[in-house]
């Protein structure tokens, strides 16, 4: 429970810092490379989007067989 | 005279000092191999080259591509050899420098023949550290990983003697990308830089070497191989969709993995993607950001796998489902870690995101979206496995290791130190870095856009990180498979098919040869004249000029019937006294 708990303090305070950063982004920022650039938070989503799959490929790969016991190549 | 003290002739040198003093004099003099190598550099005022067999061999030049590696590969081997020092075994220090050396011949030679040399040289050496690892495992990875090497170092001769008859001579030219001898030459030199397929060899040697060679391979043979790249093969952009890819899966099979060292082994082979994508846009700006990326990584790689081998000096293990809990024991390797961790992962202030910024922006600045998405994705990837899971697994949780720990070298935590330091002063201080660079360039990293980018990417990837951290697969260690399977077990798999397909052709040969003729002789024999009837009827029913199947098969199953034919006497005597009148007609007629 107390894990549980200390994991949602960290996931509050990361969308909070997020949150901060996306505001100091459209004060601070005067030249935008991409246009979706400027959706709000649009790096934040770029990075929990690739994590997952990143995850999915290699839960992915090692369900289809890539993943053998230790002893494989003995 | 001070052009005869080349900087691998000094480590060459100093191997050799090395081998024939004692370990105390070995240790004392080592450490100053590179140092000497950095001053000595400066008295080489011009070219040193001699004529060889019609050959031009020019042995040292320096252009503005070779001296940001060559500072990188100094450093290394300084910070290489303080990591080892503490070992006894004199072979931990004469094998790496020796490779360190060779390294540093193929960043200096002006021609082909010369560069052939060295690269082999480095084959070598570099095998021969693989071997550091002392046992049957690094025995045979060694010698995979020679085999792989001596493959690649075949394609580079077979390029360079096509280049010699299509040029007339070795210098080093443009590369012309219609003829065979570049495309053999760019293979070879991307089996080194472990470009997917021919990756493998990486991720399967380096873990196996042991601690300390551990730090000089993961410098040398693969940024060589950037280098030579950035020479010849800038603007290729081939390389753009080969780095692309090898980058992002360097960090999936580095998500998978969990041997610490062969988790940062692929993340080699990820980081070189960045590079490799940055010679294939090879504008100024890529160039500039391959290089500087090339030299930040061999300083922070050196640093991660530094502590990854001190985790393994200290526990005797390197398997993360074995490791926990090592933050209360191990705090400054921790720190020291997590400084070479943010590094590759980019994160400001450190020495990765003024070098890994580059190639991205450079990328965007060239339009290729590909590129873009692609190395994003991997900065993403670099950070969840490096940055998070490893240090998530083996410093957090519970304390999994039973025995106590082995006391920490205080060399060790020198290198490990000095390496943080120049992570931190790169990272804070760019500008040092930016001024060895070749070209001249007009970026500055920190801006409010990079930064805010940056740290909104690494916080999305924590969340999604924080939430999946639970179902991490740690539980029992498990090995995951990649191209070395087709030399590994592939190779078997195809020796036992042959040999199956083999015996059954032996097979097949004996029935018809052994069985089939030999009943076939024995049956005809009994009765040849009758035999020969069966066989006239058979074909006859068979084409269907005769319908007598009936006949047939009563004749078959009665033969041989009676092989001795009933003849009167008389008929005999006839017979004989025809065959006496021909003979006496044939002797009185001729």
């Amino acid at each position: 429970m107390l894990i549980e708990k200390k994991l949602y303090k960290i996931l509050t305070l990361s969308i909070l810092v997020i949150f901060l950063l996306t505001i100091a982004g459209y004060l601070l920022i005067k030249h935008y490379h991409l246009y979706i650039e400027k959706f709000p938070a649009f790096y934040a989503f770029f990075g929990l989007i690739s994590t997952f799959l990143i995850i999915a490929i290699s839960n992915i790969l090692k369900k289809a067989g890539l993943k053998k016991k230790k002893d494989y190549y003995d | 005279m001070t052009n005869f003290f080349q900087p691998f002739l000094i480590f060459f040198i100093f191997a050799f000092l090395c081998l024939i003093g004692t370990k105390k004099l070995c240790k004392f003099i080592t450490l100053s191999a590179p140092i000497l190598s950095a001053i000595s550099v400066n008295f080489i005022k011009k070219p040193v080259e001699f004529v060889l067999m019609n050959h031009k061999i020019i042995l040292f030049q320096i252009d503005k591509i070779n001296f940001p590696f060559f500072y990188a590969f100094l450093i290394i081997s300084f910070l290489g050899i303080l990591y080892n020092i503490h070992r006894d075994d004199k072979k931990e220090i004469i094998f790496p420098m020796l490779y360190a050396g060779s390294a540093m011949g193929v960043l200096f030679t002006g021609d082909f023949l010369s560069l052939f040399f060295f690269w082999e040289l480095m084959a070598i050496f570099s095998t021969v550290t693989v071997w550091l690892g002392g046992n049957e495992k690094s025995k045979n990875a060694g010698l995979r990983y020679l085999l792989i090497h001596l493959a690649g170092g075949f394609l580079f001769l077979v390029g360079i003697v096509l280049l010699n008859q299509e040029m007339g001579d070795l210098q080093f030219t443009t590369m012309n990308k219609n003829s065979y001898s570049s495309w053999l030459i760019l293979t070879a030199v991307l089996i080194n830089a472990a470009v997917p397929p021919f990756s493998a060899w990486l991720s399967d040697a380096y873990p196996e070497s042991s601690i300390g060679g551990t730090v000089f391979l993961s410098a040398f043979t693969t940024k060589t191989a950037v280098y030579l790249l950035c020479k010849f093969f800038a603007g290729w952009e081939v390389l753009i969709y080969l780095g692309a890819f090898m980058a992002v899966y360097g960090v999936i099979y580095a998500f998978m993995v969990l041997n610490i060292r062969r988790l940062l082994s692929y993340h080699i082979i990820s980081q070189v993607g960045f590079m490799v994508t940055g010679v294939g846009i090879g504008t100024a700006l890529a160039l500039n950001g391959t290089i500087s990326h090339a030299f930040t990584h061999i300083i922070y790689k050196g640093l991660l796998m530094m502590s990854a081998g001190v985790i393994f000096y200290a526990t005797q293990k390197e398997r993360l489902n074995e490791l926990g809990g090592l933050f209360g024991e191990l705090k400054i390797v921790f720190i020291f870690y997590m400084i070479g961790a943010l590094s590759i992962s980019g994160f400001p202030l450190l020495s990765g995101f003024v070098s890994k910024s580059i190639t991205i922006t450079a990328s965007l600045e060239n339009h290729n979206l590909f590129a873009w998405i692609m190395l994003n994705i991997a900065s993403v990837g670099t950070l969840i496995s490096v940055s998070l899971k490893l240090p998530y697994l083996a410093f957090f949780g519970e304390m999994k290791v039973q025995n106590d720990l082995i006391k920490v070298p205080q060399n060790m935590k020198l290198a490990m130190f000095l390496s943080s330091v120049i992570c931190v002063v790169i990272g804070i201080f760019p500008k040092l870095l930016y001024s060895i660079l070749p070209f001249d360039m007009a970026y500055t990293p920190y801006t409010a856009e990079h930064v805010i980018f940056v740290l909104q990417m690494f916080l999305g990837a924590f969340i999604a990180f924080v939430v999946y951290s639970k179902h991490l697969d740690a539980k029992y260690y498990y090995i995951v498979l990649d191209t070395d399977w087709f030399y590994r077990k592939g190779l078997n798999f195809a020796i036992s098919l042959f040999n199956e397909v083999h015996d059954e052709i032996i097979s097949i040969i004996n029935k018809i040869f052994y069985e089939r003729m030999y009943n076939g002789l024995c049956w005809f024999i009994k009765n040849p004249l009758s035999a020969l009837k069966i066989i006239l009827e058979f074909f006859l029913v068979l084409f269907g000029t005769s319908s007598k199947e009936k006949e047939l098969k009563r004749i078959i199953s009665k033969y041989p019937q009676d092989t001795v034919k009933h003849w009167p006497i008389g008929t005999t005597i006839l017979y004989s006294s025809l065959l006496l009148m021909i003979f006496l007609i044939i002797y009185y007629m001729f």
